[in-house]
């Protein structure tokens, strides 16, 4: 059973905190720092959107390199492997991987970043000269900091991000199957409000 | 605020009126999902679909500019339909009749065209604030303030908390949620030009009397009528009333409206004195820079915008010549003939504020130590704080009654026309502070928000001038003109375009209407006519957007160069 990270949306007030917790543990790490949650926003929903870490996670099947691997908690990516093809970018279900790199503003001669494109370009095409990406995706930061478990879900000031695992997940499906079997009573015709004696 | 943050979330209606609070205060924010978890019913009425409109009863989508004539039909619609507070209004307020000879004017429908709400909505809103239980708070921010009918909104807003009884109780009445950090401690300890310390008048001679015995001065030292606001000093510069300017904490180069003309009288100022922890764009124009300690790096007493003090401790030693504010301030005084002289900030803690300020006398270290606080109104050195203000209806005026008072409603002043069609909306957002000095070198900050900062635009507006997503574009009005990135944002208003302030290269204040009201002369950020349009060389864009960025770093760098020492301490030998 894999676990992984889930939003109650209307607790989310999109203040970006899960991303910059994110982001400064990686980047501690000597990981990239761009952060593996995505903050999405519609009119009537905002959640930051993040791995669901699959079950038979595409992205896993086709790394052509090896890059990405199943541990005992999550899906991860090791970021010397990748050589930053893509693949999984495009296969991942969610939007959840994409690909990020280090710039060499201020190490190669260059006072400042030199974009190579709009900022609007997506990010699966975006090229920057000399900077060499490879993919990012959430990692329940179990590559650095296992014990301390995904740092998002503790930065988050409103408690929106939740860590889903086994036993969460058995006792939501008990509560579904509770509400199946009451809907079960409307439809034939029965009382739900039966007291115990 | 009349009532404390942490009772939010116990209030039975939260009515945010022009208050964002995911953005400007993300801690108040929380507040407002647990009271709704807890069931009270929110009701939000902004231009834009703000984070917690998800999460309203109510959502009521007014348009810019139109506060008055809403407030005054939400104020009608609590008389029309029978759900004034009569024994509160009789007991506790003045002037009913005269405020509704001019609310009487205001229906929800009559104003519909001027507010663009569903005036049936608008009935509903009214009956959920005026008859929720125990209690309502009337929540607003800057959406209330920069316009320009920001007082006599604030007006309004007082007096349906009032009329409607919301007000006077627990987790009641009016939360106008200041915008800063210790905005509210500033004006605590008298950073106005109308009160000492504690909001005592300077034109009572009484008090000038207390403040000149206390500070050892002749009373005729201590000036009898009230200064100038700093939103007035770019117009009497103009008019060489003001010819020295000492800028302390401040980056108006950035935050002020009408940028270029700011910058302009700036140049003109015989001697500008600027005490700042970073070389801010304005720093770099003064003719005396003095450089001051972070919140790191010395300690204090925070007022919270429910007026609660908070004790901050030392982090680290300053570097190099940083010195305290105060320590800044007391020396300058000694050069001018005053024996200014303290030891610590928690002697100007005891001495200055405590002692001259009855309603803080028993706000001390201890009570504040750790993660203590002290809540003022605190008078006695056994009182618990005050988380509400009011209670039982008893008012601070001289008759101890609420004034109730009505205005007529006004356009703004710079409606949108044909050469400038669009609305300039000037907002925050929840990942970089205020003018950005503090924040802006924060990497992580940087990677989440960056420059040139973005133009919130609604989709057919961005279509009908070929803007794309993300992509830069060039906006301008009547003062000047800003690069920014456009995000099309379906949560934005059609006719509107929604910028934040603290960007250096896109700089919004370039754009924005110098313009004040009479009252508190508060400009009128939230309103002024723009327009915008697309770059056609999008990659040429991104570039310059880079070299201006770059430009601008380097020369601040070098500006800031000036003043650096190696720190004195430490040291192998």
């Amino acid at each position: 059973m894999n676990t992984f990270i889930a939003i109650e949306p209307d607790r989310c007030i999109g203040c970006g905190t899960c991303q910059a917790a994110c982001s400064e543990g990686h980047r501690k790490a000597g990981l990239q720092a761009e952060p593996r949650l995505a903050l999405t926003f519609t009119p009537q929903v905002t959640a930051a959107v993040t791995c669901h870490q699959c079950e038979g996670a595409p992205c896993l099947a086709v790394c052509p390199v090896d890059a990405i691997t199943r541990t005992d908690v999550a899906i991860v990516v090791d970021e010397q492997t990748c050589i930053g093809c893509k693949l999984c970018a495009v296969v991942c279900p969610f939007g959840a991987i994409h690909p990020s790199g280090t710039s060499t503003a201020g190490v190669a001669g260059l006072s400042f970043p030199t974009p190579t494109q709009p900022r609007g370009v997506s990010p699966l095409l975006a090229w920057s000269i000399g900077v060499y990406t490879c993919a990012v995706k959430c990692d329940l930061c179990s590559t650095y900091d296992p014990e301390g478990g995904p740092h998002c879900v503790r930065a988050c000031p409103t408690n929106a991000l939740y860590v889903r695992d086994v036993t969460a997940l058995t006792g939501i499906r008990k509560e579904k199957m509770r509400a199946a079997a009451a809907a079960n009573q409307i439809m034939m015709n029965r009382s739900t409000n039966l007291r115990r004696p | 605020m009349s009532c404390g943050v942490p009772g939010m979330e116990d209030a039975g209606c939260l009515f945010l009126f022009g208050y964002n609070p995911s953005a400007s205060h993300p801690i108040v924010s929380r507040r407002i999902v647990k009271a709704k978890e807890k069931g009270a019913k929110i009701i939000v009425a902004d231009p834009r679909v703000i984070e917690t409109a998800r999460i309203a009863d109510i959502y009521l989508p007014l348009k810019n500019g139109s506060n008055i004539a809403f407030l005054n039909a939400f104020a009608n619609v609590i008389v029309t339909e029978g759900l004034v507070d009569e024994e509160f209004v009789k007991e506790h307020t003045l002037g009913f009749d005269e405020w509704w000879d001019t609310i009487k004017e205001y229906t929800p429908e009559n104003t519909q065209e001027i507010t663009g709400v569903d005036p049936q909505l608008l009935r509903e809103a009214a009956r959920m604030y005026a008859t929720a239980e125990p209690s309502s708070i009337l929540c607003w921010g800057m959406g209330v303030c920069q316009h320009l009918q920001n007082v006599e909104a604030v007006h309004a807003c007082a007096a349906i908390a009032c009329v409607s009884g919301q007000i006077g109780k627990p987790n009641s009445g009016v939360a106008p949620v200041r915008g800063q950090n210790n905005v509210q401690g500033a004006c605590d300890m008298g950073a106005l030009p109308n009160y000492f310390p504690g909001y005592q008048k300077v034109t009572d001679p009484d008090i000038r009397q207390k403040f000149a015995d206390h500070w050892n001065v002749p009373v005729e030292a201590l000036s009898d009528h009230v200064g100038y606001k700093v939103s007035d000093l770019p117009r009497l510069i103009e008019e060489g009333k003001i010819r020295a300017f000492y800028n302390f904490g401040e980056d108006p180069v950035q935050t002020e409206p009408d940028v270029p003309h700011l910058t302009k009288m700036l140049e003109k100022l015989d001697l500008f004195v600027c005490q700042d922890i970073f070389m801010t764009q304005t720093a770099a124009m003064a003719d005396v820079v003095l450089p001051a300690t972070s919140w790191g790096e010395h300690e204090g007493v925070f007022t919270a915008c429910d007026r609660t003090f908070q004790y901050f401790s030392q982090a680290v030693p300053p570097k190099g010549e940083c010195k305290h504010d105060w320590q800044i301030f007391s020396e300058l005084a000694e050069r001018m003939g005053y024996d200014m002289h303290w030891e610590n900030a928690q002697q100007i803690w005891d001495e200055e504020c405590r002692a001259l300020w009855p309603a803080a006398y028993g706000a001390t270290y201890e009570k504040m130590a750790g993660t203590g606080h002290a809540q003022w109104p605190i008078p006695t050195l056994d009182h618990p704080g005050t988380p509400d203000l009011f209670l039982g209806g008893k008012f601070t005026t001289p008759e101890g009654k609420a004034h109730l008072v009505a205005h007529d409603y006004r356009d703004p002043t710079e409606m949108p026309d044909e050469e400038f069609p669009l609305i300039l909306c000037t907002v925050r957002e929840v990942g970089h502070y205020s003018c950005r000095s503090m924040t802006g070198n924060c990497k992580v900050l940087a990677l989440l928000a960056d420059e040139p900062g973005e133009l919130r635009i609604h989709p057919d507006d961005a279509k009908e001038r070929g803007i794309r997503d993300g992509e830069l574009v060039r906006a301008w009005s009547r003062r000047g003109e800003t690069m920014s990135r456009a995000v099309i944002d379906e949560r934005v208003n059609a006719g509107t375009v929604y910028m934040t302030y603290q960007w250096w290269i896109g700089k919004c204040n370039n754009l924005t209407l110098h313009h004040v009201d009479d009252r508190s002369r508060t400009p009128e950020d939230k309103f002024s006519a723009c327009q915008v349009e697309a770059l056609p060389d999008q990659k040429w864009a991104e570039r310059h957007l880079q070299e201006l960025y770059s430009q601008l770093k380097e020369d601040l760098a070098e500006t800031a160069a000036a003043q650096h020492v190696e720190p004195t301490c430490g040291g192998t030998e």
